[in-house]
């Protein structure tokens, strides 16, 4: 009877093997994964020089892609316009400041959102903190983005400011903590809304059943209602990851060196306003492959027999 | 109470549940009318109730695990107050079991998940215990090939028949099914309560059944409770409820249900 089992085991263990294998062969279908993954990689390989060789530059491997591309028609970038290379490297490091900044306000908001949601779906008015909770998500989605980073940088300037400075961590200057933190509580407000809805779309027959059964509210929440309502949440989640990514280009007005500080600096400095058009092709790689990414993640988190698969 | 007298309650011939004078409005509707419902619920009871939709059963039996909370009365599980707000529900209702209209099966979680969860987080029970409680329970209800498919990947019955084993699974003292067969067709039917009558026949389980299912009642139940617009009109044994009804409502409400089988 063991042996049987071992031998099934070791069967569909050589399945899930070859069905992988399937899944990652070069095809048609999934070419344009193939593209974006080759793509990270290069990033990958740049970032890993950087630990090794301070000089380095994580942008180095793509531009030297290009070269290549470029060395059969007899040219060079540099050759090509000598301003590039200077142009790309800026908003390189500005895509990477971006791309950081957002993904941590994203993250931190996430967490921040979810403490909320299940205060604003609690049936009882917690001794207050629902109406505190609900005051801030209307406070956040009801004022401009651009005034709450203006609030945040210069409300905790005093308090903050030299607290961050003297911490001296390279690339967390005071403005990239104040940028933060204010988009973070901005993502906060309207994750904690789509969470919210996420929530209050699972039946409560859901509720009811594990409470029956002896789960206590929490355990109900936290087994039963959240990772069911995390699939839901998903598509709409995507969306506020990318305009946090998109709006993220508001802190550029407290003087962080991002994305659009960057194309701003070097258009600036050479007149060209084709700067903008390429800091636009740098925001859309980064959003265009995030919500690929989502979108994978979708499919993946799907529970078998349930909904209408849409691939 | 004392705790030597709840200790008399569990030998002698008490009731397990008991209900006294327990009313329910929800804002102006009142589901369960005042001077409010009283009953008592006997150890290896089969306790069916029978009403129209709207007559307050369902709302009568989610008071009686206080999944909803009772405008007035009171609830005893074996001689203890359950609608006391002090007391911990959570440890009352793992011995109550409830089976639902709509399965009520957690979506994303297997077969075996689904049984494990409660086992797990509620009991505290040892992998191994889980494990040979799942395979106990499944084998019961005829379902251990499926102990690794999702819900979505069952029919109608079989996923009563999971919600039924997840409760077994418990071990409860006594099962409440609220219109066990309702969401199903008339094949699928037979196989939830097959497994229904199982429970009874060779495990006497203790179970507040209620259904529309007549000839089911008829056959099972050891009492037999009408409702009808939030009060109890009729109680009585199957025999005398639904072969010869004393009471016009009762009667009217019968005849309705029969022609429409």
């Amino acid at each position: 009877m063991e042996n049987n089992n071992n031998k099934n085991n070791s069967k569909d263990e050589k399945n899930k093997i070859k069905e992988i294998l399937s899944q990652i062969r070069l095809t048609r279908k999934n070419f344009g994964w193939w593209i974006f993954g080759v793509f990270v990689a290069i990033l990958f390989v740049g970032f890993v020089r950087t630990w090794f060789n301070p000089e380095a530059h994580y942008f180095d491997p793509i531009l030297g892609i290009i070269n290549l591309i470029l060395l059969p028609f007899g040219h060079t970038i540099d050759s090509l316009d000598f301003r590039m290379e200077d142009i790309l490297y800026g908003l390189a490091s500005g895509a990477q400041l971006t791309f950081i900044v957002s993904m941590v306000s994203l993250i931190v908001g996430f967490f921040f959102a979810l403490i909320l949601a299940v205060i604003l779906v609690n049936k009882s008015h917690l001794y207050g903190l629902k109406l505190i909770a609900q005051s801030y998500v209307d406070f956040f989605r009801s004022t401009p983005l651009l005034v709450q980073v203006l609030l945040v940088y210069y409300g905790f300037a005093e308090s903050m400011g030299d607290v961050i400075r003297s911490l001296n961590i390279p690339m967390f200057s005071y403005e990239v903590f104040a940028g933060i933190l204010a988009l973070a509580l901005n993502t906060a407000a309207y994750q904690a809304e789509i969470i919210r809805g996420g929530i209050l779309a699972i039946p409560t027959g859901q509720t009811e059943a594990a409470r029956a059964l002896g789960l206590t509210s929490g355990q109900t929440m936290r087994y039963v209602i959240l990772p069911q309502a995390i699939r839901i949440i998903v598509p709409p989640l995507t969306n506020e990851l990318i305009n946090v990514l998109l709006n993220s280009s508001l802190i550029s007005a407290i003087g962080v060196r991002d994305l659009t500080k960057k194309s701003q600096s070097l258009q600036a400095r050479f007149s060209l306003w084709e700067v903008f058009l390429i800091s636009a092709v740098f925001y859309f790689v980064i959003a265009f492959s995030l919500s690929k990414i989502t979108k994978r993640l979708e499919v993946k988190l799907r529970i078998p027999g349930l909904g209408v698969v849409n691939d | 109470m004392t705790e030597q007298l709840k200790h008399d309650h569990k030998f002698a011939d008490s009731p397990l549940i008991e209900v006294v004078d327990l009313c329910k409005s929800f804002k102006e509707f009142e589901a369960i009318k005042p001077p409010g419902v009283s009953l008592k619920i006997m150890p290896q009871e089969v306790l069916v109730i029978i009403g129209s939709s709207g007559s307050g059963k369902s709302t009568l039996l989610r008071c009686m695990n206080r999944l909803i909370e009772p405008t007035s009365g009171q609830v005893f599980f074996e001689g203890v107050e359950i609608t006391d707000r002090t007391i911990n529900i959570d440890e009352v209702r793992r011995n109550i079991g409830m089976v639902f209209q709509q399965f009520n099966l957690f979506l994303h979680l297997t077969v075996r998940q689904n049984i494990a969860l409660p086992l797990k987080k509620v009991l505290n029970l040892s992998d191994e215990e889980i494990e040979k409680r799942i395979k106990t329970v499944l084998e019961t209800v005829n379902l251990y090939d499926k102990v690794d498919n999702y819900p979505g990947e069952l029919s109608g019955g079989q996923q009563q028949r999971v919600a039924i084993a997840r409760v077994l699974a418990m071990r409860p003292k006594l099962i409440f099914f609220d219109e066990p067969t309702s969401a199903l067709d008339p094949e699928l039917t037979g196989e939830v309560l097959q497994v229904m009558k199982r429970l009874v026949s060779e495990f006497h389980y203790t179970l507040v059944i209620v259904t529309h299912e007549i000839p089911f009642a008829k056959e099972m139940a050891t009492r037999v409770i009408f409702m009808d617009e939030g009060e109890i009109i009729y109680r009585g044994t199957p025999d005398v409820v639904f072969d010869k009804p004393p009471n016009d409502r009762l009667k009217k409400f019968l005849s309705k249900i029969l022609e429409m089988g």
